[in-house]
């Protein structure tokens, strides 16, 4: 069932690359389609991975903190080595940190989102909890 | 040693359905364990569970019962006596455990919703159980609405 989300996830993942790629491209780049189509073709690849490793957060056992700080880790690190590898940005090009930093904010926005709409479902169950415990009539009610 | 439990059975053709009347002179915690045993022979919808502790089998109650979890790809039961081994998988226990009291919590866990102490949520964003008997487990994220739906729904009563 993972996997078959993943596959699915990797396929959006790929177009979205892609189109990024595309978009970077007529912004930044005067070469044809023809030249940039191996760096499309692995900007298509580095966002199936980025999309199919989300099914981090449905690994049952994690906690949202290793889910996201797993994704993030590989999202950077396949940004990272494929950036500076293909020479898409260079170390001194703002655009590459600027990158970094909004992948940081994204990530713990995620987080911190997630971590609150389950804080706040939590409260509301201890809540009912305890108002069932309190008006229950048996220490076992049926 | 005297029995505390005098039984006595009258055979009356005018009663179709059995009829149980417990007299006593106080409602003790024994008559409230007679009156459970009672209903979880009789009702259908509360079977009792087979369990096993020192290859010996018992017969438990859905009532006693706190967990039911695999471990080490076991089945174990845990109940407010101990903890036995269940010879079915999860997945059959869930067809047979009533649903009013039963939820699941993960893919390898569910629970007696009636033997939640409270629920606890960490910094790391792990939704963790405490039950009555001290025992701590964990839930999945996406099993978290079916939790809530199902304590509104012993909260208001909603109960079939």
């Amino acid at each position: 069932m993972l996997w078959k989300k993943a596959t699915l996830l990797g396929l959006a993942g790929f177009v979205l690359g892609v189109l990024t790629g595309i978009g970077f491209m007529l912004a930044r780049s005067s070469e044809g389609l023809k030249a940039a189509f191996p760096n499309l073709i692995l900007g298509g690849l580095y966002g199936a991975a980025v999309m199919s490793s989300s099914i981090v957060y449905d690994i049952e056992k994690w906690s949202i903190a290793r889910a996201t700080a797993t994704h993030f880790l590989l999202s950077f690190s396949l940004y990272f080595l494929l950036v500076l590898s293909m020479g898409w940005f260079r170390l001194d090009d703002p655009v590459f940190w600027i990158v970094i930093a909004v992948m940081v904010v994204i990530y713990v926005l995620v987080w911190l989102f997630q971590y609150l709409s389950y804080r706040r479902k939590i409260r509301e169950m201890n809540h009912d909890l305890k108002i069932w415990k309190s008006t229950k009539k048996e220490p076992d009610d049926r | 040693m005297k029995n505390p439990i005098d039984i006595r059975i009258e055979i009356d053709p005018k009663c179709q359905d059995p009829v149980i009347l417990i007299r006593t002179d106080q409602k003790t915690q024994t008559v409230e364990d007679i009156i459970h045993m009672i209903e979880a022979c009789t009702d259908s919808s509360y079977p009792l569970i087979t369990g096993y502790r020192d290859s010996e089998m018992e017969l438990l109650s859905q009532r006693d019962i706190v967990r039911v979890y695999v471990e080490a790809r076991k089945v174990r039961i845990r109940t407010i006596d101990g903890i036995y081994d269940s010879r079915k998988p999860l997945s059959f226990l869930e067809t047979v455990l009533n649903t009013d009291r039963f939820i699941r919590i993960s893919r390898f866990e569910i629970v007696n919703i009636r033997k939640i102490s409270r629920f606890d949520f960490g910094m790391a964003g792990t939704v963790h159980i405490l039950f009555d008997d001290g025992s701590v487990s964990w839930a999945a994220r996406r099993y978290v609405r079916a939790i809530q739906q199902a304590l509104n729904r012993i909260e208001t009563g909603k109960e079939e």
